[in-house]
């Protein structure tokens, strides 16, 4: 069974690999005159040494902790949620977007009420228009673009 | 006198009719967010930063500091009235201050966590105006290396003491700083980890990188938990008026708890948690009547409610006169300063001394109007505890959806939101210490700045990081608390302590 100890340990020591990798190809520089590769190459290896530590402890130890039980759903639902508001601001604004968002992230957990999902996005996204909009002026369309001009 | 000038200073300031309005509405969110389970004052502070561009510093400071210490606030409402703990600070006050809601007692010890966090709430700031200016001092000696061993210290220290996985902190705390990393090297020029896209060019902006880890990833862990049970009905609330003998009773917990909390606030990584579980610690062992801590012991709310919040002031100190935060909530606050292009450390009280005098003095008036706040009108504060977390959350993300595209009007910081979501999930899921992780970050280029400028002095001579007596004796500090910490007998209580 993998331990989240296994998984910590590869995990941090593919992080630093990256870094590393990438890194070494900017300018080390020397002591006086740091380049702009010092820091990440010597952060990525001291990453690298205790993510291997961690590996090491844990495959000596031969005990570890569960995985954890990771909620795929809820998970992909935030992420489409936060992107799709992210996508849709521009062309259909402000407050359709909110409405969007609501939905989605509303998927995100148990329970189901379409009516009072989309009347509370509806809302919410009236009442951040009014307040970050209108209140202190962000820079956002409000309504689609075929509607621009209302 | 010097000091009652600034003292003198810090309410002009604070008392202007702004200030007070916007330290109104920092202690009312704080209170709400700390009566909410599952908000936190990370992922509000987060929220709203980007709003505060508009505001005043003054003003954006002293309403984002109302907002961390009146969630201790809020949180111990919650603990005593329903033993469900809005904070992790509030977890003790829980143990006793149910019991003796059970009791019929939950206006009283109501009454005494308001009125023992108000008391620690004066002392603090009496305390933060009296250190700061000594500590600035100390801080004018410091060279580049100096600073380099401090936050070396500090961000060691800061995650021995938060967590018990050491290893791991620290693997994070490197982590921010690899991240911090990515976009433009300041001295060169040259683009690190960019991979030419030009949005990245400034780096990572942290509050996309605070939001991801305590809004987003905090939700998607909080919908995975199963619900807890924990909620053991409402208590009534009664007479909320503590008799003399219990204001007598109250106050030597309170005190003992404010010196507690303000010495443990000022240490990095210490903060509110950690402050009350050390007072109730003392005081289950300097009572006479030890047997009755857990059964609605009195001083088992004074204490360690005194403790947390002396300790989210105090907290306050190094950020204020080093330039150091403490913990994640204080890494916050840098952010929070440099946006309005204010470096924290030992100038800020000579350059702004409004801002800073005024926002000591508007802790003080902060809290007085938190008592107010949560003594009266607790039943408003109770009702809004059956809020589904099904309502709250989508609300959350719209706000940081927003909020992140405020940062520069661009979509491309909400796209940014999504992927660090994805990344800080993995690692809030895991159950690797996010604050380590932000801390590392905030301090990554102040940590490359200083050691590069102090091997540009000594011309590449390593040696130059040990050189002086204050550097050194910060790598003491550091190497006696690791080892203090591993020790096997310290190790178990802590372990005990995270559960």
């Amino acid at each position: 069974m993998l331990h989240r100890e296994t998984v910590v340990g590869v995990g941090l020591m593919l992080v630093a690999g990256f870094f590393l990798f990438y890194g070494s190809q900017l300018s080390f520089g020397t002591g006086a005159r740091m380049g702009p590769g010092f820091m990440p190459v010597i952060a990525a290896a001291i990453l690298g040494v205790l993510g291997a530590v961690i590996l090491i402890q844990n495959l000596i130890a031969r005990q570890g902790d569960k995985l954890p039980h990771v909620n795929w759903w809820a998970l992909a639902m935030v992420v489409l949620g936060i992107a799709a508001f992210a996508a849709l601001l521009k062309p259909l604004g402000l407050v359709l977007a909110s409405t969007v968002l609501i939905i989605i992230a509303d998927l995100a957990s148990d329970g189901r009420n379409w009516l009072r999902t989309i009347a509370s996005g509806l809302f919410l996204g009236f009442v951040s228009a009014l307040i970050f909009v209108k209140g202190i002026g962000l820079q956002m369309p409000l309504w689609p673009w075929f509607m621009a001009g209302f | 006198m010097e000091l009652l000038d600034h003292i003198a200073l810090g309410l002009s300031v604070a008392l202007t009719f702004e200030n007070l309005a916007y330290a109104f509405v920092g202690c009312l969110l704080g209170t709400l967010i700390g009566v909410l389970p599952g908000l936190g004052p990370l992922a509000t502070i987060s929220m709203l930063l980007p709003l505060t561009y508009s505001l005043q510093p003054e003003a954006a400071l002293i309403m984002l500091a109302g907002i961390y210490y009146g969630a201790q606030y809020g949180g111990s409402t919650t603990a005593i009235i329903v033993n469900l703990p809005g904070e992790s600070s509030a977890v003790v006050t829980a143990l006793d201050g149910y019991q003796l809601a059970r009791q019929g007692k939950a206006g009283l010890a109501l009454a005494t966590a308001a009125l023992s966090s108000f008391f620690a709430g004066t002392v603090a700031a009496i305390f933060i105006a009296f250190l700061a200016k000594p500590l600035a001092q100390v801080a004018f000696q410091f060279g580049p290396a100096e600073y380099f061993a401090m936050m070396v210290v500090g961000l060691i220290l800061a995650t021995v003491l938060s967590n018990a996985r050491m290893i791991e902190s620290i693997a994070m705390v490197v982590f921010g700083i690899l991240l911090s990393c990515i976009g433009t090297d300041i001295t060169s020029g040259d683009e690190r980890f960019t991979f030419g896209a030009t949005k990245l060019f400034d780096g990572l902006d942290f509050v996309v990188m605070a939001m991801a880890v305590f809004g987003f990833a905090e939700i998607i862990k909080n919908l995975s938990e199963e619900d807890q049970g924990k909620n053991l009905g409402t208590a009534r609330i009664t007479r909320l008026m503590p008799r003399w003998a219990e204001i007598k009773a109250m106050f030597g917990p309170a005190a003992r708890g404010t010196a507690i909390g303000s010495i443990l606030g000022v240490l990095p990584g210490g903060g509110a948690a950690i402050g009350s579980f050390a007072s109730y610690a003392v005081e289950k062992k300097v009572a006479k009547d030890p047997e009755l801590f857990g059964r609605g012991h009195l001083a088992g709310v004074a204490g360690p409610e005194a403790a947390n919040n002396a300790a989210s002031q105090t907290s306050f100190i190094p950020l204020l006169t080093l330039g150091m935060p403490s913990n994640a909530v204080m890494a916050l606050m840098v952010g929070a300063m440099m946006i309005h292009d204010i470096t924290p450390g030992p100038r800020v009280m000579e350059t702004n001394p409004s801002l800073f005098w005024g926002l000591i003095a508007s802790m003080w008036v902060g809290n007085l109007m938190l008592v107010i706040l949560n003594l009266p009108l607790v039943g408003i504060w109770v009702r809004l505890l059956s809020v589904p977390y099904k309502l709250l959350y989508p609300a959350i993300m719209l706000l940081c959806c927003i909020g992140a595209f405020s940062l520069k009007n661009d979509v491309f910081e909400i796209y940014l939101c999504a992927i660090m979501c994805l990344a800080g999930y993995i690692v809030v899921a895991l159950g690797l210490p996010a604050a380590p992780l932000l801390l590392g970050f905030i301090l990554g280029p102040m940590l490359e700045e200083n050691l590069r400028r102090a091997l540009l002095i000594s011309r590449g001579d390593f040696s130059v990081l040990f050189s002086s007596w204050i550097s050194l004796g910060f790598y003491a500090v550091a190497i006696v608390s690791i080892i203090a910490m591993t020790a096997p007998s310290i190790r178990t209580k802590r372990e005990v302590l995270e559960e």
